[in-house]
């Protein structure tokens, strides 16, 4: 049983840079909105390097679907109120939007979850810090039960098959059948997990520490 | 000597006015010793240990005594839901966090921990790469690291294979041996037998000790049935020229060799925890990730929705599927969408003795009657091909029991039932499946 | 936070389930329907659900908060601080309009909340909108759409949410009670 497992082993990465990265998206999204027009240019400069980055680490389809929906629907109505001569200006508005995104969308392609997630959970109460360290990690979990229970019910005829799901008709029972027993097992999960939590300790001492790997010492 | 955890005339009930769950329990542990639980599901087992381990969340009367700076530490059943981090480290930690224990100090203490239960990996060590027998004696080292002087454990045997079981006797026995109190709460107590010293049994709220193990629970009896498949003219419900099945990242679970399944077949899946024995049901099923294999289930590729009622699939913790509001309606669900006669659910529920139900929510039912209840829905449409992945798990003899007639019943129709199980079982199976060094072997039972 | 405001450690994980599942559910379907406020579906689903399992004010917020952020870790709906606002804003609204509506019917208090939230949700489009400099008109119009679009949804995922209260409530599963 020992040797057929492949075990995998996290290297310790660096917290802060992710802490700096999430305040400097922040100040970069912010800029987008509040510089002048005149220092645009400079901003976008320094959104390059990001949207440079973040294209190599995932795909730009996502934002780039977006700035062409936003352009659309703000061209649209700036041709409908102001005529013709006002185009620039809608173009300019959502240059500033995607401007506002771009950071954004980098820190999620560059940082995965769980750096993310802990750099977020320092700043929560350590009650809190824990719920959301828990809960992502079990979002896997939380996924395989959803197909597993939405498979069970498929096979049992309940009509959300792909097919069937054509029928708008069928939504409707999406609900029964894979919300309401998800919800259910959520409900178990959340007392299992207390149950674990407290049965280590949890809450019982006011300043609780924190695990650094040796790594990191 | 003084015990190092005494309870003493408990009386709880979940709710104020609702019948006693527990009455007049006392039970003593001292240091070394090794107590173990037994009692059918639902007896309040699992009740009584939280109790114990002062994590109990219903109504009690009496006092529960621990010895000064003792520590109770509990492991619960599932790991998947008690493992909170990523790494290992990280995990074992934990407790010491929750202690306040200065993090310079913590890395030593873990190390310690992880070696206890032979678990020597570096701490970045990802949990979701452990095997399920690692995941249990990773809950072990979490609750070790904070040095308890008293160790209890919700039903191990149906979470391990018996190498898990192995392995984790070996370690209680060396943690006993250093001093530590042990309480197991286990149907299958023989399983432990060379650790425990005290045998209990819960019964209708009643802890009576006895001197030595309660008879083993007995396995579920099947009658042979070779009418079917033994016959020229059975019509055959799985062919397979053999194929590699693989995880869906790509990594080979097993290779198997050519197979053929008859009409009325019974197969048993054996294989240790992780071989592959649920991926393979659910690409039988037609809905596992792997796809494109060259296997033929009644004459068709399986895919999800191809068989309708003729395949039936009861996957593991089969209670999750239920959401209607009565047990009746719960049985004639699939019959109504499969428009199948709904007089079965009934006929079904009388088998099961279990008509008195009909009217009242599965989710206030035990989980055993949960999961006959879920079984029963899928046993009245009659399916021509029945996979079950470990469908005796967490049940008592006396559920197990009516989960083998009910199946018995489907074969005498000449169902082709397909039983995956970490756990080699007489059922008067035709052919056994045993996946080990990542093959599948074919073994014929009681044919020339 | 005060004691008012404490939750239990299962309740506390609930939330925290449930804001996971809402971001995971945007991030699985990915409705393209291709219409904006179809997140209005989910989330008034998911924060109406959450409310009445918990049966506490404060617990959409904290819900919303925690969606928020672990948006924000997964990159859903492109990621970064603003997605936070995206999902805490409209659940900061329901509970504000929590605390007026508290003795209304469960069916009418499920209405106000999602109006509110459609508000707010919209409200923080036109916050942008205005900052990138738009046009007071244009985003006044994109303004009335997204609260159109928004109340549509979540009038849909409010009525899921309300047919799953019963049900939990058949199976004794909720903490609040539907007639009260």
């Amino acid at each position: 049983m020992w040797a057929r497992r492949k075990i995998s082993v996290v290297e310790s990465q660096p917290g802060q840079w992710c802490g700096t990265a999430i305040i400097l998206v922040t100040v970069m999204s912010a800029c987008a909105f509040l510089l002048s027009d005149s220092a645009l240019p400079l901003l976008a400069l320094a959104n390059l390097p990001m949207l440079i980055q973040g294209s190599r680490l995932g795909s730009l389809k996502g934002i780039l679907v977006v700035f062409a929906l936003q352009l659309l629907m703000t061209s649209l109505f700036y041709l409908l109120l102001y005529g013709w001569q006002s185009l620039p200006q809608a173009a300019l508005v959502v240059f500033r939007l995607l401007l506002a995104l771009i950071p954004g969308w980098w820190l999620s392609a560059r940082f995965a979850p769980e750096q993310l997630g802990s750099s977020l959970a320092r700043v929560l109460p350590s009650k809190w810090a824990f719920v959301l360290a828990a809960t992502l990690s079990l979002l896997p979990h939380i996924q395989r039960e959803a197909m597993e229970i939405y498979r069970l019910q498929c096979l049992r005829g309940a009509p959300i098959t792909k097919r069937a799901l054509r029928n708008p008709k069928n939504w409707l029972e999406l609900g029964p059948c894979l919300l309401f027993p998800l919800l259910i097992e959520l409900m178990k999960l959340s007392r299992q997990q207390a149950l674990a939590a407290k049965s280590r300790h949890f809450g019982t001492h006011p300043k609780p520490t924190h695990w650094q790997a040796p790594e990191d010492l | 000597m003084t015990p190092l955890l005494s309870l003493d005339s408990i009386d709880c009930a979940h709710k104020d006015g609702e019948p006693a769950l527990l009455s007049g329990i006392s039970l003593s542990l001292h240091a070394g010793e090794c107590h173990c639980i037994s009692g059918a599901t639902g007896a309040g087992k699992s009740t009584l240990l939280l109790l114990a381990a002062g994590l109990g969340g219903v109504l009690c009367q009496g006092q529960i005594c621990v010895q000064s700076g003792v520590t109770r530490a509990l492991v619960l059943q599932d790991p998947h839901t008690q493992l909170l981090r990523r790494t290992i480290g990280a995990e074992v930690a934990f407790s010491l966090e929750n202690l306040g224990i200065e993090p310079s100090q913590m890395p030593v203490k873990v190390r310690r921990a992880l070696q206890r239960v032979g678990l020597d990996l570096p701490f970045g060590t990802q949990v979701a790469t452990l095997s399920l027998g690692q995941k249990y004696r990773l809950m072990i080292a979490a609750q070790l690291v904070s040095e308890p002087g008293v160790l209890m454990l919700d039903e191990p045997w149906a979470q391990l294979d018996d190498e898990g079981v192995r392995s984790l006797t070996a370690l209680l026995m060396k943690l006993k041996a250093e001093g530590m109190a042990l309480l197991l709460v286990e149907h299958h107590a023989d399983a432990f037998a060379e650790l425990i010293d005290h045998y209990w049994t819960l019964k209708a709220g009643r802890l009576t000790a006895s001197e030595i193990a309660t008879q083993a629970e007995p396995q579920p009896c099947f009658i042979p049935s070779t009418a079917f498949f033994q016959s020229p003219n059975a019509e055959v419900r799985l062919t397979s020229p053999g194929f590699t099945l693989q995880h869906s990242q790509g990594e080979a679970l097993f290779e198997s060799p050519a197979l053929e399944v008859n009409a009325g077949e019974l197969v048993l899946l054996c294989g240790t925890n992780g071989c592959g024995k649920s991926s393979l049901l659910s690409m039988l099923a037609g809905c596992g990730d792997a796809t494109g294999l060259p296997v033929s289930v009644m004459g068709k590729t399986p895919e999800l929705g191809t068989f309708g009622y003729n395949l039936c699939y009861l996957m593991q913790r089969p209670n999750r599927q239920l959401f209607e509001m009565t047990v009746e309606a719960e049985l004639s669900y699939s019959l109504k969408r499969y428009g199948l006669p709904q007089e079965r659910g009934a006929r079904v529920m009388n088998s099961l003795q279990i008509a008195g139900l009909a009217q009242h929510s599965p989710h206030r039912l035990s989980y055993g009657q949960q999961h006959l209840i879920a079984l029963a829905s899928l046993v009245c449409l009659e399916p021509k091909v029945f996979l079950l992945d470990d469908p005796f798990a967490g049940l008592d003899s006396v559920h197990s029991q009516l989960v083998v007639n009910l199946l018995q019943q489907l074969r005498a129709r000449g169902c082709t039932l397909i039983i995956a199980t970490h756990r080699p079982m007489a059922l008067a199976q035709s052919q056994t499946w045993h996946i080990r060094n990542q093959r599948l072997e074919v073994e014929y039972v009681g044919q020339t | 936070m005060t004691k008012r405001f404490e939750f239990s450690l299962q309740d506390a994980l609930f939330i925290g389930l449930c804001a996971t599942l809402l971001v995971a559910l945007k991030g699985m379907l990915r409705l393209k329907l291709g219409i904006s406020g179809h997140t209005m579906l989910l989330m008034s689903f998911m924060y109406l659900t959450c409310y009445g399992v918990v049966g506490r004010l404060g617990s959409i917020t904290l819900c919303g908060t925690l969606a928020g952020l672990v948006a924000m870790a997964l990159g859903v709906g492109k990621g970064g601080p603003m997605i936070l606002l995206k999902f805490a804003l409209p659940a900061l609204a329901m509970d504000v309009a929590l605390l007026l509506v508290m003795a209304w019917p469960l069916k009418w208090r499920f209405c106000v909340l999602v109006v509110s939230a459609a508000i707010a949700w919209a409200g923080k489009v036109w916050l942008t909108n205005m900052l990138a400099g738009m046009a007071i008109e244009v985003a006044l119009i994109k303004f009335a759409i997204s609260v159109a679009q928004g109340t549509g949804f979540g009038l849909l995922g409010a009525a899921l949410a309300f047919a799953l209260a019963k049900r939990l409530q058949a199976h004794d599963l909720l903490k609040m009670n539907i007639k009260e």
